[in-house]
């Protein structure tokens, strides 16, 4: 039976590595170590420690600061530059087009991902760049998808329903879903109904034409009619009088609302100061139309209020949270023992993630053995995963060359159709919603033969490392104990690498036919003592480097590896 | 007897064997003398093949593309100009078609193709009870489903399923040596999803990349751990490891034999993906079905210029749909295979009738689909839509969705009509998608036979009896005779005067050993020919 009952069973290698794999992207052996001698209850606890707020990217060509420091908007004084003087190079440069900056913050979050102590924050940061979609390449503006993903990321383990408020009124966001462009008379419904179906409440099965169970087109409606007035500081509608902002006078018509959102403006004119009528679905709820910025604020906070109240609002989030942790396999039994309870404490501990996660990760189900290996790991898992498991490339990396070598893993994220902040569509990535298939979806004949690619090039000699591999595999297994043991060193590496153990058999053919090369188990201590002996001797060195490299590439290649 | 042969009546058996015959044919033709079969048994034999290899290429524009501003309603221009003041197309830079329609400005090429009757349009196709949420619709089109039923498979998924209902098991093999159905894409969709909630095909980006990273793949292990799921992830994944290495020389041998002889245009990624389907089609993939796709057509805001309504970012969009389709069908002109290939796009659905204020429109419900081909029915199918009366500003339907894959299966892939309510669920009424048969065995030159019609052999492969029915417009003497593949006589199965009207006689091909076989039937100076397959 599923229970989230805490868990008390062994806590190993195994155990510390499933956990690291699932609220991060996985360890290294010292990491995994830690953890074991730590505790499952201390490691959780370290887990959830906040990261301190990293400070902005900077301009990768001139090391110029180009993100507004936080509560201040894009000025000429503070950051912009005069985009009429070309004597300028400093600050955002809408010049170069947001794609340049946008490239800059993937790089930067590639980095931290993969380099940050082990936590959960910036995976849930992942998370929720996919929960509350957005794509960059869409918004056009750097600084509006660097500062929504701030905003992400120090609000992880944050309270949702203030997210989906912040979210709705995001500059980003905003633009992306149209809703700067949503006004009185004319409603543009797409924020509106993406809010309903995929932010919060989620949409249910269809049961008459319109009505999707958990509410209603007429919702839909209503709900765009409510958020009529609100716009981005953006270049989109610098026509518009009475509020909005031209970069090119850079003179701001109205001071910002909000300080900490400082990009957002509201244009009471064009609010629907209308009522608007919600369908039976939210039990005919009226919201009475208002004709100021404040009574518009107050007709977000009744409408979210309004979805916030719903039952399925909480299970929809604990659904979207347990399919990205856990599985996608979701029966009536996890619904009912493991997805309804997580759901009532969201709403108890008033939408806080970060409680109902720790529940979740000490729980009982989480560890329950029929569930390891129930998740294919996807590009982050597995690019950043490798990253943070083999960190013999680390001293490697001069700060020169750290731009090309992390856009590299982001490209790699890319291709493997997991580019950061560019979902395929505001209802994210499909492994995370597109039933039956879920997370089999980043698994096919093209992506798979880019993994192998990715795997391969880990041994190969990298141009950023002053041509050493990335994964230095004799390096690495002179960190275990026992190395000289084949069997137990394959086993050691299964621990580290993989969700579900070798079977005898398996581990025997890994020694003797890859390894060993068609040699018996037992001659790999004679390699490896030769080697012990004389380290910088390179024909010792040789002797175990080519057999380590070909049983790296090939657990790296094995179809078991791509389990998460 | 009117229906013509490969649009009517086949059974799955028998498309099977029209698959067997094309992959037999090479043996045929193979250093074995050819010379024994006289010209038109080897003019119909090519067109055995051709007709084997019908190719569907399935064009999806993802975000809801806007119906109204792609086929611009001539017919009421006025209301259309009202609804739309501030994006409506002006009516004279629409591409006429006909005192009804005209094509969005930018869709020169497809224009051109409308000229020579290569470009067919389905107005007003949608379903009951649309669902506008982009997802939900993307799935109903995806699955065929009814728009209250979640379907997990696709309904080509399903309809390939039937045909070859052992895959991935088995596969590749002679009659089937290739992906059954190609994604140009990182992802396979639910569209190719089959019974089994297998994908009936396989993703593809770039057949030389391919190609490089799967060579050197090992497949190695064979046994699973205990746990279900586990397990499960684990032969999941072996499945895709296979099918790569099995599939990467074919698909490299196919794209390495033919190169592109139109130049296709760049920064358009509908293109970029066309480009490879027409050379895996070219360099003789048995392929059945490739899916491309095109995004961005959500055009809730910006979707023209404030200024110019015929451009901005759904002109763009537009552009490239017509330039890559367009290219695609010269280059398949060029390269000989036209007469293989139908394309045919869909949207998971139109936009509202009326414009917002941000130079959008909002999701709607019906749209038209377009069919390009040397063989798609020419023309508009449907009414110029009603403006006026509108619920919602949501267009009427006037066509189901599914009415047009049950014709596409039915006139295009030959599939029973049995089959095809099998794969949609229900019968729906066919529309004419496909132009009659020209290139079909019966209506050869010397076949166009006014005289007879000869019907499919069936069961086909046949293991031990078989029907060949036929059927004579005009009473005659008749010879039917039966050739090996070496063009050698080996039976007389008719030779007598007959009446006119259907016949049909059983064939024993238990004494015959495995291999292809040509049925000649003659009547005066008119022949026609049948591939019959014994397979045991």
């Amino acid at each position: 039976m599923a229970s989230l009952v805490p868990y008390t069973g062994p806590w190993t290698r195994r155990e510390a590595a499933h956990l690291l794999r699932r609220a991060s992207f996985g360890g290294s052996v010292a990491e995994v170590d830690a953890a074991v001698a730590a505790g499952l209850s201390s490691t959780i606890t370290s887990l959830f420690t906040p990261l301190p707020t990293p400070a902005p990217p900077s301009n990768v060509e001139d090391g110029s600061k180009w993100v507004p420091d936080s509560g201040k908007v894009w000025t000429t004084t503070a950051v912009l530059a005069d985009p009429n003087d070309s004597s300028t190079s400093t600050a955002y440069d809408i010049r170069k087009g947001s794609g340049f900056y946008n490239g800059i913050t993937k790089t930067w979050w590639t980095k931290r991902m993969a380099t940050v102590p082990a936590s959960i924050q910036e995976k849930l940061t992942l998370f929720w760049s996919n929960h509350f979609a957005t794509e960059m390449s869409v918004v056009q503006n750097g600084i509006f998808s660097f500062e929504l993903l701030a905003y992400l990321r120090a609000n992880a383990f944050g309270n949702v329903k203030s997210m989906a408020r912040r979210v709705t009124l995001d500059a980003a966001m905003l633009r992306y879903l149209n809703g700067n462009v949503n006004t009185k008379g004319s409603p543009n419904e797409n924020y509106a109904r993406e809010l309903q179906e995929l932010f919060t409440i989620g949409k249910g099965p269809e049961v008459s034409q319109g009505d999707y169970t958990t509410y209603t087109e007429q919702d839909v409606r209503a709900a765009a009619r409510v958020l009529t007035g609100w716009r981005d500081f953006g270049v989109r509608d610098i026509t518009i009088t009475g509020g909005d902002r031209d970069y090119r006078d850079n003179q701001p018509k109205n001071p910002p609302i909000f300080p900490d959102n400082p990009n957002v403006v509201f244009i009471t004119s064009q609010h629907d100061t209308g009522d608007k009528q919600f369908s039976p679905r939210y039990g005919n709820r009226v919201i009475k139309g208002r004709n100021t910025l404040q009574g518009a604020i107050a007709e977000l906070d009744e409408l979210l209020d309004m979805i916030f109240e719903q039952d399925a609002t909480a299970e929809y989030i604990v659904l979207r949270l347990y399919r990205w942790f856990v599985c996608s396999d979701i029966n009536d039994e996890i619904r009912r023992d493991i997805i309804k309870p997580l759901a009532a404490q969201l709403r108890s501990n008033n939408y806080a993630v970060g409680p109902v996660l720790k529940t979740l990760f000490s729980s009982q189900h989480f560890f329950d053995e029929a569930l390891r290996g129930g998740q294919l790991r996807s590009p982050a898992d597995m690019v950043i995963g490798l990253m943070r498991a083999v960190p013999t490339w680390k001293p490697l990396l001069t700060a020169s060359l750290e731009v090309r070598f992390y856009s590299a893993l982001a490209t790699s994220l890319a291709g493997q159709q997991m580019d950061l902040n560019e979902p395929s569509s505001v209802a994210g990535w499909e492994a995370y919603y597109q039933s039956p298939d879920f997370d089999r979806m980043w698994l096919t004949t093209a992506t798979l033969p880019l993994r192998n690619g990715f795997t391969d090039a880990l041994l190969v000699n990298n141009n950023s490392l002053g041509r050493k591999p990335i994964l230095d595999t004799v390096a690495f297994v002179r960190d275990l104990s026992d190395a000289n043991d084949s069997l137990r060193l394959i086993e050691q590496l299964n621990e580290i690498f993989f969700a579900v153990p070798f079977t005898e058999q398996t581990t025997m053919m890994l020694a003797e036919e890859v390894l060993m090369n068609g040699g018996r188990y037992y001659e790999w201590a004679t390699l490896w003592n030769a080697y012990l002996a004389a380290p910088s001797n390179s024909s010792a060195f040789n002797a175990v480097r080519t057999p380590l490299d070909r049983l790296f590439k090939y657990l790296f290649r094995l179809a078991e590896f791509q389990l998460g | 007897m009117k229906t013509p042969t490969l649009t009517k009546g086949l059974s799955r058996r028998s498309f099977i064997a029209r698959a067997t015959g094309a992959v037999t044919l090479p043996m045929i033709l193979n250093g074995l003398p050819l010379q024994a079969f006289d010209g038109p048994v080897l003019h119909d034999l090519y067109n055995v093949e051709a007709e084997t290899d019908r190719v569907l290429v399935l064009v999806q524009l993802n975000g809801g593309n806007d119906g109204l501003n792609t086929v611009l309603p001539l017919k009421d221009y006025s209301t259309y100009q009202k609804l739309r003041t501030n994006i409506a197309i002006p009516e004279r830079s629409g591409l006429k078609l006909t005192d009804e329609a005209a094509l969005h400005p930018s869709m020169t090429g497809l224009q051109e193709l409308w000229n020579e009757q290569k470009l067919g349009i389905i107005q007003g196709v949608s379903y009951p009870n649309p669902n506008l949420s982009h997802f939900r619709s993307t799935d109903i089109w995806m699955s065929a489903s009814a728009s209250n039923v979640n379907e997990t498979t696709g309904w080509l998924g399903r309809y390939l399923n039937l045909e070859y209902p052992d895959y991935p098991a088995g596969f590749p093999n002679a009659t089937m040596p290739d992906p059954i159905a190609i994604q140009m894409a990182a992802v396979v969709g639910l569209t190719l999803t089959g019974l089994e909630h297998q994908s009936m095909g396989i993703a593809l980006q770039d057949p030389e990349t391919f190609y490089r990273l799967v060579s050197g793949t090992d497949a190695p292990g064979s046994d699973l751990p205990s746990t279900k799921l586990a397990a499960s992830n684990i032969t999941y994944v072996r499945e895709v490891q296979s099918k790569s290495m099995q599939f990467s020389a074919v698909i490299k041998a196919a794209a390495d034999k033919a190169k592109n002889i139109e130049t296709y245009p760049t920064g358009n990624r509908l293109a970029d993906q066309l480009k490879i389907v027409a050379r895996l089609i070219a360099g003789g993939l048995k392929t059945r079905v490739y899916v491309v796709q095109l995004g961005g057509f959500d055009t809730h805001a910006g979707q023209t210029d404030a200024t110019e309504p015929t451009m901005g970012t759904h002109a763009n969009l537009l552009q490239q749909v017509s330039a890559a389709m367009t290219t695609f069908q010269r280059d398949i002109e060029k390269l000989g295979v036209a007469e293989r290939v139908i394309a045919m796009t869909f949207s998971e659905f139109g936009r509202r009738s009326f414009a917002n204020e941000s130079y959008g429109t909002d999701h709607g419900t019906s749209a038209p689909m377009f069919f390009l081909g040397n063989l798609a029915q020419d023309g508009i199918t449907g009414t110029s839509p009603k403006l006026t009366g509108l619920k919602d500003g949501n267009l009427e339907t006037q066509y189901d969705f599914r009415q047009i894959y049950a014709s596409i299966l039915e006139q295009w892939f030959g599939a029973k009509k049995s089959v095809v309510k099998q794969v949609l669920f229900d019968s729906f009424d066919t529309v004419k998608v496909i132009k009659g048969q020209t290139t079909s065995v019966d209506e050869t030159p010397s076949a166009s036979t006014q005289a007879f019609t000869l019907a499919a052999v069936a069961p086909n492969p046949v293991r031990s009896d078989a029907t060949i029915s036929y059927d004579l417009h005009t009473e005659g003497l008749v010879h039917m005779n039966l050739f090996d593949n070496l063009g050698l006589h080996v039976a007389t199965l008719v030779s007598e005067y007959q009446s006119s009207g259907p016949h049909s006689i059983p064939v024993s091909a238990s004494p015959l050993p495995s291999g292809s076989y040509v049925i000649e039937l003659r009547m005066g100076n008119e022949r026609a020919h049948k591939v019959m397959v014994v397979a045991r």
